[in-house]
């Protein structure tokens, strides 16, 4: 008997260690290891050019912009929805963020201005989506067109300059050796995290995208939970896209073209799943990192932008890939139908 | 086990028949468990063979290993005196074993005709194009083999789930399936509905088809089923004829224990006075869902809602929950008119509900037990919106205590659940809220024997603690076992309401018909 037992306890450990490494956690293990063996790969065949600290900073400070749209994407994402407007925020707030600071907005107010009409704009899909009940992909498609539109038309096209240089030193300062753009897209990464696992809106969030008929019936306010994850990526996007017309010293109506893909690729490939319900901030860091990494060392390999194009396409594809296979694995002789 | 026993029975029962199907020692070992343990399992043609056992006892498994689902790690399946292998179900259908589960699998989009020949086309078709008439005449062919009268050109969305079975059991016999496996088809059906499933798979039967039957309600078993093979915890415990056995010795089978009865058995003594009227409803109305409700729920008592499926109890109570809007008539909760307009005031006004649905209402599928269990209570478990994880784990400890949820683990994940355990899990995210009108929709359905009896006795507990509490159950027994005073629905309105005392099968049909 006592033997029996104590056999047990063995097997007992054994499933908690699987546990331990769980499907979830062997697929962050998985991208983290597909990073590393990036790095790998550019270090080698870039002949030391990738492995410098002048260029780690560079990719760091590319990588920053995606982190923080990508934050605000990860909660939206986890609430089964998508926001494909995001790349056309970052140009609509730049022109008008640029049109504040020429207007003599101070450039704090400028910024916290532009953060709050975008949550506005964000928290305007999040109403229709949430209220009428209209798929998010359609409504952020349509409003992916509108916010372009708007910022074309206001600009008539053409970039607006920005002369405030602390506003400019958002995107181009530092703070200490580290880039101004990491340590903001550090702090949000760190505030997401912390609000997604350790809030009730954060349970919510997952709530609402695992399970939205329950979320309702359990007393979740579902349709609030939708506007605040539109609100948080409207928000967010204001702020990447305040720090981008920093960086090019301009509002410009034509920056963050395809940004949108980057930001989900990031996303997806940091293991949120697109039917919602399972993601954390971390996953999006490291994704983030591999869809930089990927059009760093590409161009440092100079490969030219064209077959960056497709290379980017198959890793959202294997992305996705993966996140179907791990899935599978994961409910595979559990779930009973 | 006497084995050699059981085989001698069969072999006198059903000595000219024909083995058609044999599962001999299977195994099969999924990460940490092994759900089935050297199986043997046989199935003769022309026999209604019943599977039971309690969740988790390898039904599911078995039946995936049949249709293709799993493959086994060891062990033969010889069909017709061939050794197969199943690869998939697709292979499995082709062989002439279908499976009907308990979640229907039809193309809600689709007419009845192309759901009976989805993926059986290449039958009926010239190059992929689809002869529409045919196809609908061949479709009324098994139809009215199974005497359903359905129109073949009906969207499968607008049947019900009634009927929406009786096109899966046609999508089978347009396969010309030999063996027709049927996981828990009456968990939705009415009783009525029930007799009449009853009456094509006598007719299946009598075609020479056999059905493989998995059932929690041992009572369908004795009914329908002329063998009972009876699993636990991935073995074998026996294969029987049903004329050998009786509700209890199947029952011990099950569980390997002697359960008490006396939750199954009607009529309990009352064992305190119902007290405070703690719920009026008056003139409740919504369209032609309900209308004129009126009723009353005392603290202490158990009110059951017995009525056909689709008499309107559920929409009823999804109306009082906030749930769904409601047309007219006043919710009165202590002697307060209140307006409930979401689910968040129902709970503020301290009223809990199980959902009927546990899958798609009630569980976060993707959270683990603690997440489940404190997320209706988690305001109360933080402060400035930061969840204060301490309190939170001791809260949902607590219940999973009080429930003897298995596994004892807050952090274990409610994906891995037997279904009894998971409808705990889904209870206890109620109790967690501390409510004192508690709504529970069919909290028994499709779970098993021991974890029904321990639900009828949590119920019984509240109810003691002055709880008041609300069941709808489209199971007679339960209905009269467990209710104080039953109010019987039909199209929308309250046709009666019987004491206890008074109340049998008998008159409660009457009324609901």
């Amino acid at each position: 008997m006592s033997i029996d037992d104590n056999s047990n306890k063995k097997l007992k450990l054994g499933s908690r260690l699987k546990k331990r490494f769980s499907i979830f956690q062997l697929r962050n293990f998985g991208v983290l290891f597909a990073l590393i063996i990036l790095c790998i790969f550019f270090a080698l065949m870039s002949h030391g050019r990738f492995f410098t600290v002048s260029n780690f900073l560079t990719v760091a400070r590319q990588v920053s912009l995606a982190t923080i749209v990508g934050v605000g994407l990860t909660f939206v994402m986890i609430t089964a929805n998508i926001d494909l407007a995001v790349g056309s925020y970052l140009a609509f707030s730049g022109i008008f963020v640029a049109a504040l600071l020429y207007i003599g907005f101070p450039w704090y107010l400028a910024l916290l201005s532009i953060m709050v009409i975008m949550a506005l704009v964000g928290m305007l899909v999040g109403v229709i989506v949430a209220k009428q009940k209209l798929n998010s992909l359609i409504i952020t498609l349509a409003m992916m067109g509108i916010a372009r539109g708007i910022a074309l038309a206001y600009s008539g096209g053409a970039p607006i300059f920005i002369k405030n240089d602390a506003f400019i030193s958002l995107g181009t300062g530092y703070i200490g050796p580290i880039p101004t753009p990491v340590v903001i897209a550090a702090i949000v990464l760190i505030i997401g995290q912390f609000v997604l696992r350790k809030t009730s809106l954060g349970r919510y969030i997952y709530a609402t995208g695992g399970n939205e008929e329950a979320a309702i019936a359990s007393g979740i306010n579902v349709d609030r939970i939708k506007i605040t994850v539109f609100a948080i990526s409207g928000m967010l996007s204001g702020l990447a896209g305040s720090i981008l017309a920093g960086r090019l010293f301009s509002g410009n109506p034509t920056a963050g073209q395809g940004f949108e893909l980057d930001v989900i690729s990031a996303v997806v490939i940091g293991g949120t799943s697109l039917f919602g319900g399972v993601g954390h901030m971390w996953g999006t860091l490291i994704g983030a990192f591999i869809v930089g990494i990927i059009g760093n060392g590409l161009t440092i390999l100079n490969v030219e932008y064209f077959y960056q194009l497709i290379a980017k396409g198959m890793i959202i594809y294997i992305a996705v890939f993966i996140d179907r296979q791990t899935r599978q694995a994961g409910l595979r002789g559990k779930t009973r139908l | 086990m006497d084995r050699g026993k059981d085989d001698e029975n069969q072999g006198i029962v059903i000595m000219d028949s024909e083995k058609i199907f044999v599962m001999k020692d299977i195994s099969k070992r999924f990460p940490g468990v092994l759900a089935l343990d050297n199986v043997s399992f046989e199935v003769y043609k022309g026999e209604v063979h019943a599977l039971v056992g309690e969740n988790g006892a390898g039904k599911s498994t078995l039946i995936k290993i049949l249709s293709g689902v799993y493959q086994p790690d060891g062990g033969q399946i010889i069909y017709r005196g061939n050794e197969i292998k199943i690869n998939n179900p697709r292979q499995a259908q082709e062989f002439g074993i279908s499976t009907i589960y308990q979640e229907l699998t039809l193309c809600m989009n689709l007419t009845v005709a192309d759901n009976i020949f989805l993926g059986n086309e290449d039958r009926k078709t010239i190059f992929g194009y689809i002869d529409e008439n045919k196809l609908n005449r061949e479709c009324k062919k098994y139809l009215e083999q199974l005497e359903a009268d359905i129109n073949p050109k009906m969207l499968v969305s607008s049947l019900s789930v009634a009927q929406q079975q009786m096109v899966e059991i046609a999508k089978a016999l347009a396969y010309e399936s030999e063996i027709i496996i049927m996981d828990e088809p009456t968990a939705t059906l009415t009783l009525h509905e029930t007799n009449k499933l009853f009456e094509t798979i006598k007719k299946l039967k009598e075609q020479g088809k056999s059905i493989i039957y998995i059932s929690h309600r041992l009572e369908e078993v004795f009914e329908i089923a002329d063998t009972v093979t009876v699993l636990r915890d991935g073995k074998l415990i026996g294969t029987k004829p049903v004329s050998d056995l009786k509700y209890d010795g199947i029952v011990r089978m099950m569980v390997g224990r002697k359960i008490e009865n006396k939750y199954l058995r009607r009529k309990i003594e009352r064992s305190h006075e119902v007290g405070e009227v703690l719920l009026a409803v008056k003139n409740l109305t919504k369209g032609d869902i309900f209308k004129n409700i009126n009723f009353k729920l005392y603290a202490g008592e158990i009110l059951g809602f017995s009525g056909l499926v689709g008499a309107g109890r559920t929409d009823l109570m999804r109306g009082i929950f906030g749930l769904d809007s409601i047309d007219e008539g006043e919710v009165i909760i202590k002697e307060e008119v209140k307006k409930i307009k979401s689910s968040r005031d129902a709970i503020n006004l301290g009223i809990g509900m199980t959902s009927e649905d546990r899958k798609n209402e009630g569980l976060f599928l993707n959270f683990n037990i603690r997440e489940n269990v404190t997320i209706s209570y988690l305001e109360s478990l933080t402060k400035y919106g930061y969840i204060r994880g301490g309190k939170e784990k001791e809260h949902a400890n607590r219940f999973i205590k009080y429930l003897a949820i298995n596994p004892n683990n807050s952090e274990a994940g409610t994906i891995t659940l037997s279904g009894g355990n998971q409808q705990k899990v889904a209870i206890a995210k109620w109790l967690a809220t501390s409510p004192e009108i508690l709504i529970m929709d069919e909290p028994t359905r499709g779970i098993d024997v021991g974890a029904k009896a321990e639900i009828y006795k949590l119920m019984r507990l509240l109810a003691t603690q002055g709880k008041g509490i609300i069941l709808i159950s489209s199971e007679l027994p339960e209905i009269l076992s467990m209710s104080d005073r039953i109010i019987v629905m039909n199209k929308g309105e309250i046709i009666g309401e019987l004491l206890n005392e008074e109340a049998t099968e008998e008159k409660i049909m009457e009324l609901a018909v």
